[in-house]
C-alpha cells in the first residue's frame, strides 16, 4: 500500500511523512519534531516494549531513543532508508544494548519466537495500525518456520543471529541465509518498495 | 554461500550483528557494492514494518518528559563530507557515501575495519599516511570485490580476528583487533590452509590495527593464524589460535 494514503498522526507510519519532519526536525523545529514523536513513538515503543519487556525500562529506552532522534536528527540521510528505519534501528539499537547491560545483573528469560500476534491489544488501537499488524502477521505466516523464527527472535527478540543459531539448534551461516531469505519473502509480500 | 557477505544482509537489517568488527566490514562491502547498498534499503524498510505492526503507545508522560527533555538538549550539527558521492559511478569503485565521513570510503573502510572507535576518521589519516598507496588499493580492491567473502572468529587467548576473501581478485585481508601482545621474539603468523597443507601468508604487522593483504587466495583456503618466532616459521609450529574459512 502507498505510504502516503495514511492519515497522519495515526500511529502507523507514512516514510514520506516521517522523511519531512525528521527534515525540519534536524533544523530545531520543535513543532516538527512534536508531530514526528507522535508518528513514531507506538512503533518505536511497541518494539522497545518487545525487546525489554519490563514496562518502566522501556518508557526510559523509548524516551532516550528519541531524544536521540533530536540529537541526530542532522545525521539521518534520506537515502539509506527513510526516516522509520532510522528510527527503527536506533530504537533496536538502543533496547538491545539496554537488555545487554541488564543481562550482566541477572538472566532475561528468552522471549522465544514472539511475533506480533503475541502483543496484547490495547482497546484503543487504531484502525491503521491493527490493519498495519494483521498484514505483518498474515506476510509472516507465509515464511517457512525457520524463517520467522530467526527473524522475530532476532527482530522482536533482540538476539544476534549468533544467539538465535543456538536458539533454534542450526549453524550460524543458516540462520543468516534463512533470515536474508525470510526477509525478502517479507518484503515482496508487504509490497515494500523503494 | 557461508561467509558471502551478502548473505549477512538479512541479519544486519535485523541489527542481528553483536560483532562490531563483523558488522564494520559489511559496512565496508556495503561502499563497493550499490546494488548490495540498494537490497539493505529495502531490507531496512522491511524490518520498520515489522516494528509498525507492533506498534503499542506509551503512555503520555513520556511525551511530557521527551519535549521537556529536548529543551536542554542540543543538536549534533550534519556530517559535512568531504566529497560529493557521484551518482551512477561505476559499482566496483568503491565510492564515498555521505554517511560515511571519510574522504576515500575504501581506505576508511580499511581502517574502520579495525579501528575500535566507530569514527576511525583521524587514525585512518595517520594510517593513511604511512602505507603506500598500492597496498591501500589492494586492500580497497578486495573489500569492494563482488565475490568478497568474509569470516570473523575469536582468536583463544582473546582477540578477534576478520578477513575478507576474493577468489576473483586472489587476495585475503586480514584484520585483527584485541590480540594479546607478544613478547618482542614472537609474532602472530598467517597461514593459507588447503588440501595440500598450510602455506605461509605473512606476519600481522605490529601496529595490528592495520589492515594487511595476505598471500595467494584460493576458493578452497582458511586461514589460519599461529604464534611463532619473531621471523616467522616454514610451518606452523603452534596450534592455530582461529582458522577461518569463509568459503
Amino acid at each position: 500500500m502507498p505510504p502516503d494514503t495514511r492519515p497522519p498522526g495515526d500511529g502507523t507510519l507514512s516514510g514520506q511523512d516521517a522523511d519531512a519532519l525528521l527534515q525540519r526536525t534536524a533544523r530545531g523545529d520543535e513543532r516538527a519534531f512534536e508531530r514526528l514523536y507522535d508518528v513514531v513513538a507506538a512503533p518505536v515503543h511497541g518494539l522497545v516494549r518487545r525487546i525489554v519487556r519490563d514496562p518502566a525500562m522501556s518508557e526510559e529506552v523509548t524516551q532516550e531513543v528519541m531524544i536521540e532522534v533530536w540529537r541526530t536528527a542532522a545525521r539521518y540521510d534520506p537515502r539509506r532508508g527513510g526516516a522509520p528505519a532510522w528510527i527503527m534501528t536506533i530504537a533496536h539499537r538502543r533496547a538491545v544494548d539496554r537488555v545487554r547491560r541488564e543481562q550482566a545483573a541477572g538472566e532475561r528469560e528468552a522471549a522465544a519466537g514472539q511475533g506480533p500476534g503475541a502483543s496484547h491489544d490495547p482497546v484503543g488501537e487504531r484502525v491503521e495500525a491493527r490493519l498495519e499488524h494483521e498484514r505483518v502477521r498474515r506476510c509472516l505466516g507465509t515464511l517457512t518456520r525457520l524463517q520467522r523464527e530467526t527473524v522475530t527472535l532476532a527482530y522482536y527478540g533482540g538476539h544476534s543471529y549468533r544467539e538465535v543459531a543456538r536458539l533454534v539448534g542450526a549453524p550460524p551461516n543458516t540462520v543468516r541465509t534463512r533470515m536474508r531469505d525470510g526477509i525478502i519473502r517479507l518484503r515482496d509480500c508487504l509490497g515494500v518498495e523503494r | 554461500m557461508t561467509g558471502d557477505p551478502h548473505t549477512l544482509a538479512g541479519a544486519y537489517a535485523l541489527d542481528a550483528i553483536d560483532d562490531a568488527e563483523e558488522r564494520r566490514l559489511f559496512e565496508a562491502h556495503l561502499d563497493g557494492c550499490e546494488s548490495c547498498a540498494a537490497e539493505l534499503r529495502e531490507f531496512q524498510a522491511t524490518t520498520a514494518r515489522l516494528a509498525m505492526a507492533a506498534a503499542e503507545a506509551p503512555p503520555p508522560r513520556v511525551r511530557e518528559r521527551v519535549l521537556a527533555d529536548i529543551r536542554h538538549v542540543r543538536q549534533l550539527p550534519p556530517a559535512v563530507p568531504d566529497e560529493e558521492p557521484e551518482r551512477g559511478a561505476q559499482v566496483r569503485t568503491p565510492r564515498p557515501k555521505r554517511w560515511r565521513r571519510a574522504a576515500v570510503a575504501g581506505l576508511a573502510a580499511a581502517a574502520c575495519l579495525v579501528t575500535a572507535a566507530s569514527v576511525g576518521v583521524a587514525v585512518g589519516e595517520r594510517q593513511r599516511a604511512a602505507r603506500t598507496e598500492a597496498a591501500q588499493r589492494e586492500v580497497a580492491s578486495v573489500l569492494s570485490a563482488p565475490d568478497a567473502r568474509s569470516a570473523t572468529g575469536r582468536a583463544t587467548g582473546g582477540g578477534t580476528v576478520a578477513i575478507v576473501a576474493s577468489a576473483s581478485r586472489g587476495r585475503v585481508v586480514v584484520a585483527s583487533s584485541g590480540l594479546r601482545t607478544l613478547p618482542s621474539s614472537r609474532a602472530y603468523q598467517l597461514w593459507l590452509i588447503d588440501a595440500a597443507g598450510p602455506r605461509p601468508a605473512g606476519l600481522l604487522p605490529g601496529d595490528r590495527d592495520r589492515p594487511v593483504v595476505a598471500g595467494t587466495w584460493r576458493p578452497s583456503d582458511r586461514l589460519g593464524v599461529t604464534v611463532e618466532p619473531a621471523g616467522g616459521s616454514a610451518r606452523p609450529t603452534t596450534a592455530p589460535l582461529v582458522l577461518l574459512s569463509p568459503a
